[in-house]
């Protein structure tokens, strides 16, 4: 990865170094909990961790992605070329639901608790997420953003900054 | 032709790479079959001789060019200028390297030449596209640097290797040993070498998610590589070895500050489990340091003929080939994901397309071969060299059945589709 000049492309970086930790931490508890042996919810580090879970997929699926699509996927376009930001916006595709349906068995889970078949499907669910999210950082480090970097004039990073913090308050 | 199939066309990066993965087998096969040829290898056509080449041009140098047709335009975010060249490349180039190594194997000068002549041609059109990305991307100042000057040694080590086939048949060299061993200094060194070491700044730090290495560290690795390459060169083609010495060791200096850096990537990088290829790529660094460390005690006069011949097999199988399969093995299938996500499917699962006990396998076995035949040149004897080949073989194969099973799941399986935001 390289160092980014422009302020909003490294907001982005930091929430990509952000999700990949809490990723890490819930790859960690799917393998210390076997698919049929669903941990206790309520116990304060698993608690803590779908709780960050929840929030990370959550704003990464509504602003993070958002941002990239309404803003910088097309800017992208115009400048390079149309076939990375369409493969990234797929990608996006993949990841929503999967996301929203792991924030939605964890919204459940915090009130009841994990049954054998919720934590099945929250293991299997999740690992796809952390896998295919992992990936998808990947390429958006390799490609989308030292590639923006170089490409976007300095002028253009205040009202992008902005863009995304009002997406986020809206 | 969607934006899609304009930017990531398929064809182009896995024609390069199905190449490399039947001329890895055909290199094994060839040692396996003549190892009596490989054990005392000392220059001239026959069986190494096309084996040595089928590794360089048929393993390395097509995967390198179909690495940086796919990678350099999404790294750099700089399209190829024309995909159509990048395929009338592979036109001269592949076939021109079967035709050059059949030639090289039977002690034809006629295929040798037309086949050396289409290597040449799709090599200069390999030049000319990537130097324009990189070029166009001197921002990205590792790429640009170490890229750069690796395609300047590819043209030189073109021109030798091309002046070695006109001179086997018509013999007007009065250094053909010293310009082979040039050749190969170039070639290993300067083109695959150097641009191993630019891809490395990009590729490490994206498979660990880590920090890149920072600019100065990679300034000096690039001068002291670029200083020991020139001296190694000059050392060997004027017979002043204190020279070539020196070449090697400003190489070794280079390579301790380059593996500091990627040390440091693996070591701080958000993904700490890369598997069984950073394995490959820890092994392939040890074997560039101790490749250089048997060619400055080759230098200094402490080794016969089996100096040379180590040198040669520990830079261009241990170092090249093992860096690279370890690379191969995790770009395959990001390369795959990119391509299979499209036309509404979702692509298989990474952890699909790289199972490990198959990646482990080819690991050991290639382990096995290096250290057989490494043996077998060590010792000057067949057998060894015999047992290395044919372990070589199966980890060739297992190899290619691995980039197979990726093709299959990709290309070859029905996918499920996704379902688009209303």
């Amino acid at each position: 990865m390289f160092a980014l000049r422009l302020g909003i492309l490294r907001s982005l970086h930091e929430e990509h170094v952000a999700m990949l930790a809490v990723l890490e931490r819930l790859e960690n508890l799917l393998a210390a909990n076997g698919p049929r042996n669903p941990p206790d919810a309520t116990e304060e580090s698993v608690a803590k961790l779908l709780a960050d879970v929840a929030a990370a997929l959550g704003d990464d699926v509504t602003h993070h992605y958002a941002f990239e699509e309404a803003r910088l996927f097309p800017r992208f376009a115009e400048l390079a070329d149309p076939g990375i930001p369409e493969m990234l916006r797929q990608e996006h595709e993949i990841i929503r639901p999967l996301a929203e349906r792991l924030v939605a068995i964890i919204a459940q889970a915090k009130t009841d608790g994990f049954t054998t078949a919720t934590w099945a499907e929250f293991h299997g669910t999740g690992g796809e997420v952390a896998e295919r999210e992992a990936f998808h950082i990947q390429k958006e480090e390799m490609g989308l953003l030292p590639a923006l970097d170089q490409m976007l004039e300095e002028d253009e990073d205040g009202p992008l900054q902005m863009a995304y913090v009002e997406m986020k308050g809206g | 032709m969607g934006a899609q199939a304009r930017l990531l066309d398929p064809t182009i990066p896995y024609r390069y790479f199905a190449a490399a993965l039947g001329f890895h087998i055909l290199l094994w096969a060839l040692i396996a079959a003549f190892p009596e040829d490989a054990a005392v290898f000392a220059g001239g056509s026959g069986p190494a001789l096309a084996a040595l080449h089928s590794l360089t041009l048929g393993v390395l140098t097509a995967t390198a060019m179909g690495a940086a047709f796919q990678m350099l335009p999404v790294a750099t975010g700089r399209p190829l200028r024309s995909t159509r060249a990048a395929r009338i490349a592979s036109w001269f180039f592949i076939p021109g390297t079967g035709l050059l190594i059949w030639g090289m194997a039977a002690g034809e000068h006629l295929p040798m030449a037309l086949g050396g002549f289409a290597v040449a041609l799709g090599l200069g059109i390999f030049l000319v596209l990537i130097s324009e990305i990189l070029w166009r991307a001197r921002g990205f100042e590792p790429l640009g640097r170490f890229g750069l000057t690796a395609l300047a040694a590819l043209l030189v080590g073109v021109a030798l290797g091309f002046v070695l086939i006109m001179d086997d048949d018509h013999g007007f060299l009065d250094q053909r040993a010293r310009t082979a061993a040039v050749h190969l200094i170039v070639a290993g060194f300067g083109f695959m070498g150097l641009l191993a070491l630019g891809f490395s700044h990009v590729l490490v730090p994206l498979f660990a998610l880590a920090q890149g290495v920072p600019a100065g560290e990679s300034r000096a690795t690039f001068a002291l590589s670029a200083l020991g390459l020139v001296a190694g060169a000059a050392g060997v083609y004027h017979g002043v070895w204190f020279l070539a010495a020196g070449g090697a060791f400003f190489g070794l200096l280079g390579a301790a500050l380059h593996l500091r850096g990627m040390a440091r990537c693996l070591a701080t990088g958000m993904r700490k489990n890369l598997g069984v290829s950073a394995l490959l790529l820890r092994a392939g660094w040890g074997f560039l340091v101790t490749s250089l460390i048997v060619g400055l005690v080759t230098a200094l006069g402490f080794f016969e003929m089996q100096g040379p011949r180590l040198f040669a097999f520990l830079a261009l199988f241990g170092w090249l080939l093992t860096f690279l399969l370890g690379v191969l093995q995790r770009i395959l299938p990001f390369l795959g994901s990119m391509n299979a996500t499209g036309a509404g499917t979702k692509p298989p699962r990474p952890s699909e397309l790289a199972p490990e006990g198959l990646l482990r396998a080819h690991a050991l076995l290639h382990a096995l071969a290096l250290v057989l035949v490494g043996t077998g040149i060590g010792m000057e004897a067949a057998l060894p060299v015999r047992l290395g080949g044919i372990a070589g073989l199966l980890g060739a194969v297992i190899y290619a059945g691995f980039a197979l099973r990726i093709w299959w799941l990709i290309h070859g399986r029905p996918h499920a589709t996704i379902k688009e935001r209303p």
